[in-house]
């Protein structure tokens, strides 16, 4: 059996009457890049906040390096060792508006590990030039493009070396033709084996990186599998329906025959 | 009408030793009233049901009254009070002698500065995107470090032009301090005058003297808010 790093049990959540999460549950191994698809509403972006404690569940369990935690009341000191462990990627980016690129990805060293100033400079400088923004290091957020943004979003959490990173939409906010560049640069944290869940709706990317996908609708896992399994032969008609709107009927219809 | 340039000279110069009070008075208040205007902020933004009432409740007391009034009532009560305080103690520390009312002026203005402050700290506060929050701790800074390094940095440039008008106003307003007896630039320039009734002379230089220390005043803050409010666009 492969060893989980992160197995999650039991999520459930709801905003006033409407129930958004309904007994979700996930494992992942290290090295996993986990690509969580779902029409909008599904409660993939509220699932991905509540492992990180930006919400709270109602319900649910998090096994995390061996320690075990409860989604719904995990005391503060609980919750610092998950966000430790844990770094998040926002669709609106959320860099710092009043610190450089360089002091973006430093300060999760510096305050909140207590890394000295020089290591964590090295270490922010090392995370730049992984998402290829180290010529960058002086600019401010304002003078950044959205993609630029974005890879320095991604740098501020591969900084902190967590055991897993979540991405929420990183590239939906962004203009089409500066999605790209951020794709690539987490194709190469796949490669190096950084550990992801990623909420997304770029099919590509999601059928050549992911190890495994997930498909979520009305707070359920509809569907999961392999890359193949999903896009290629979907078991579940609400999966396929959903492939057919987003692909489009054509391509949608060639990758399920072939 | 002739002006009488020779006193009106004299005077300027004798004016200008009342603006270390008016300075003080107003720098005082505005430190004193920063933490616990910040404090009442917070407050309200975090939901505090109890804290806000009494916040709410504050600030429009402050507000809805006139601030002569405020002064003339807080001048005829604190007094006493604080008597009446030493006595129960057992203390025969004279208040009415011991204390300078230039404390009971400080005790005023800082009183009507934490109000108007903690709704400019609010709306500051407020005009910081809750997603910063969020992204520090997600990569592990406290709520506290994430106020401390991120929040409050881009607030202050936020409210600058607000705090710059209430220093400005606080300047202007402490020149009531001389209801308080406090020996103000306003009350140099009166008491100067009523020696031999040059009045116009007088006041014409208390009004320079306002112009020139304000406009000092607000160009600090521009300077600053320029200075600390560089990683704005450009």
């Amino acid at each position: 059996m492969i060893s989980m790093i992160m197995s999650i049990k039991g999520v459930r959540k709801h905003f006033g009457a409407n129930e958004v999460l309904k007994d979700v549950h996930m494992d992942i191994a290290k090295g996993d890049v986990i690509v969580i698809l779902g029409p909008s509403g599904s409660g993939k972006t509220t699932f991905l906040r509540c492992l990180n404690f930006l919400e709270q569940a109602d319900e649910g369990q998090m096994e995390l390096d061996g320690d075990i935690f409860s989604l719904r009341r995990a005391s503060k000191k609980e919750i610092a060792v998950v966000r430790r462990k844990t770094a998040f990627v926002f669709q609106g980016y959320n860099l710092f508006s009043n610190k450089t690129a360089l002091e973006n990805v430093m300060l999760g060293l510096v305050v909140g590990r207590g890394i000295k100033e020089q290591e964590a400079e090295a270490r922010a400088k090392q995370a730049l030039e992984k998402v290829g923004m180290l010529d960058r290091a002086d600019y401010y957020p304002s003078q950044l493009s959205g993609g630029q943004q974005q890879r320095v979003g991604i740098a501020r959490a591969v900084a902190v070396r967590p055991d897993v990173i979540l991405f929420d939409e990183p590239t939906s906010a962004l203009d089409p033709e500066l999605v790209g560049e951020v794709l690539q640069v987490m194709r190469n944290l796949a490669k190096d084996g950084t550990t992801m869940i990623v909420v997304t709706h770029e099919m590509k990317f999601a059928r050549d990186v992911a190890s495994h996908v997930i498909f979520m609708a009305d707070g359920l896992i509809v569907e999961e599998g392999t890359a193949e399994d999903i896009f290629t032969h979907p078991q579940q008609e609400r999966t396929r329906r959903f492939l057919r709107r987003i692909l489009g009927e054509n391509e949608a219809e060639q990758t399920m025959m072939a | 009408m002739e002006l009488d340039y020779a006193f009106m000279a004299d005077t300027f110069i004798k004016v200008w030793s009342g603006a270390g009070a008016t300075l003080e008075l107003t720098a005082l208040s505005l430190l004193l009233a920063a933490p616990l205007a910040f404090y009442m902020a917070m407050l309200r933004i975090k939901g505090h049901v109890f804290g806000s009432c009494v916040t709410k409740a504050y600030i429009s007391f402050v507000r809805g009254t006139p601030i002569v009034l405020q002064i003339l009532l807080l001048y005829s009560l604190l007094p006493s009070f604080l008597n009446v305080l030493f006595r129960a103690v057992g203390s025969d520390f004279n208040v009415f002698d011991r204390v300078d009312p230039f404390w009971y002026a400080v005790a005023v203005f800082t009183l009507n500065t934490v109000a108007l402050l903690a709704e400019v700290f609010r709306s500051a506060l407020l005009s910081i995107s809750p997603g910063q929050l969020e992204a520090g701790v997600s990569i592990g800074l406290s709520e506290l470090q994430t106020y401390r390094h991120i929040i409050i940095p881009q607030a202050i440039v936020v409210a600058m032009p607000s705090i710059c008008n209430i220093t400005v106003n606080l300047i202007k307003g402490t020149s009531l301090a001389f209801l308080m007896t406090v020996k103000d630039i306003t009350a140099i320039g009166k008491i100067a005058a009523s020696y031999g009734y040059n009045y116009i002379e007088a006041y014409l230089d208390v009004f320079f003297v306002y112009i020139i220390i304000c406009t000092v005043i607000q160009l600090a803050y521009r300077f600053a808010e320029q200075h600390i409010g560089a990683f704005r666009a450009v």
